[in-house]
């Protein structure tokens, strides 16, 4: 039986139609599991070893020169951008003339939160006779998934899995191999078959916590944004309607840096897409689209099963760390 | 677009430097007056847009100078006066 790269990497060009795994055996349940959350079947589905990889194939696969890439993609695939599209302040797609062969946009910004509507994205990128790969990593088992893709990448982190990189390619997209040169040597992209069955049961999990807790971190969503307004002076980026686990906010005249040691030392581990905080020093390219304040940036990723607990003394604790970081 | 009243050099310095000696400084210029400042720092194009949509500041210009870029701002009758700077800044 083979899973996954190692199936599309020996058919070159033509990925489609490998043999799926056996239904009943662990890994064919997992991938059976996996598929149905997408949308798609089994044979649909490559593994790759990290998100990233997963990200690059897809839109690479797409083989057409004109490539059309929302500015708050990862950099993965604005790397392959021809035209970068731009974005509303909340992080939505900005109308634009319809026509390239090949459109990236990502379902839920992992940086922002912000929702694109894929699927009425998708219909009018069919519409127009291109094709849609997006970047489904941050919904999956939270928001009923889109179906208007052609083809689909997922970081199985993002839903608290093992480093595995997912593709969805449906089988009748026109797609192919962008490393046909490593074909005999598949074994780089080999997966070990028990981080597919992980990556279903971390879906699982996921899931079920998600549709447990959904309501209550919505209302922490909306009390720190409360929060933030009524401190003042803090630029808070996406879309309040955005997923809820995902905040993001700036704060004027603070250093990032500085936030995540606050925050750290009150036993917070929070993210920044500032620039002192980025290897390249530049701040993250989603506020710059999104026109939001770069420095003093603070970004959350919430797990669904953060007590109320830590998250309450979040929210106490915030006005004291904004201030003593202004200070500082 | 007539001479700046104040012209600013924030080089070397990093967020949210530039921002900050740009709040500061726009305190010493008349409303309806237009201060420039020159930086390096590659946030300080996004940092001062956002600023000034925040504290209610006109952006006016924004062009390359040297290694970095030169931004032009009108001072407004803003409605909080100390453009949000704490006490002591």
């Amino acid at each position: 039986m083979n899973l996954g790269a190692a199936s599309f990497a020996m058919q070159g060009g033509a990925a489609h139609g490998q043999p799926s795994p056996e239904a009943h055996s662990p890994v064919g349940q997992a991938c059976q599991e996996i598929a149905s959350r997408l949308g798609v079947s089994p044979h649909e589905l490559y593994f790759l070893g990290d998100g990233p990889l997963a990200h690059t194939l897809a839109l690479a696969g797409l083989a057409t020169p004109e490539r059309q890439v929302s500015a708050i993609e990862r950099s993965e695939m604005l790397a392959q951008a021809k035209k970068t599209l731009p974005v509303s302040p909340a992080g939505h797609l900005l109308e634009c003339e319809m026509g390239a062969n090949a459109y990236s946009l990502g379902w839920v910004n992992g940086e922002i939160g912000t929702i694109q509507e894929i699927d009425s994205w998708g219909t009018r990128i069919h519409q127009s006779g291109g094709l849609l790969h997006t970047d489904l990593s941050y919904g999956l088992g939270i928001l009923p998934t889109p179906h208007e893709w052609d083809i689909a990448s997922i970081d199985a982190r993002a839903f608290g899995g093992p480093m595995l990189g997912i593709m969805a390619l449906k089988s009748r997209t026109r797609w192919s191999n962008p490393l046909p040169t490593f074909s005999p040597s598949f074994g780089q992209f080999h997966v070990d078959q028990r981080m597919v069955i992980e990556a279903a049961a971390a879906l699982k999990r996921y899931t079920a916590l998600a549709k447990t807790h959904y309501e209550r971190i919505s209302t922490f969503n909306k009390a720190l944004r409360g929060r933030c307004t009524a401190i003042g002076n803090i630029d808070i980026a996406g879309d309040p309607a955005g997923i809820p686990h995902i905040i993001t906010f700036s704060v004027l005249y603070a250093q990032g840096e500085e936030l995540v040691r606050a925050f750290a030392l009150e036993g917070f581990h929070v993210a920044s897409g500032s620039a002192c905080v980025s290897t390249n020093l530049e701040p993250s390219h989603v506020l710059s689209a999104t026109g939001k304040l770069t420095h003093g940036n603070v970004r959350l990723t919430i797990a669904y099963d953060e007590p109320d607990d830590s998250l309450n003394r979040f929210l106490e604790i915030l006005p004291r760390v904004v201030e003593g970081v202004r200070q500082a | 677009m007539s001479t700046p009243a104040l012209e600013i050099d924030t080089s070397g310095l990093r967020c949210p430097l530039p921002v900050l000696a740009l709040a500061r400084r726009i305190l010493e210029i008349p409303i309806g007056e237009t201060i420039a400042m020159t930086s390096d720092d590659p946030a300080a194009g996004p940092d001062v847009h956002a600023w000034a949509r925040m504290t209610g500041h006109t952006f006016l210009l924004e062009e390359s100078s040297g290694n970095g870029k030169r931004f032009l701002v009108r001072r407004e009758a803003t409605h909080d006066p100390s453009n949000g700077l704490p006490e002591g800044f």
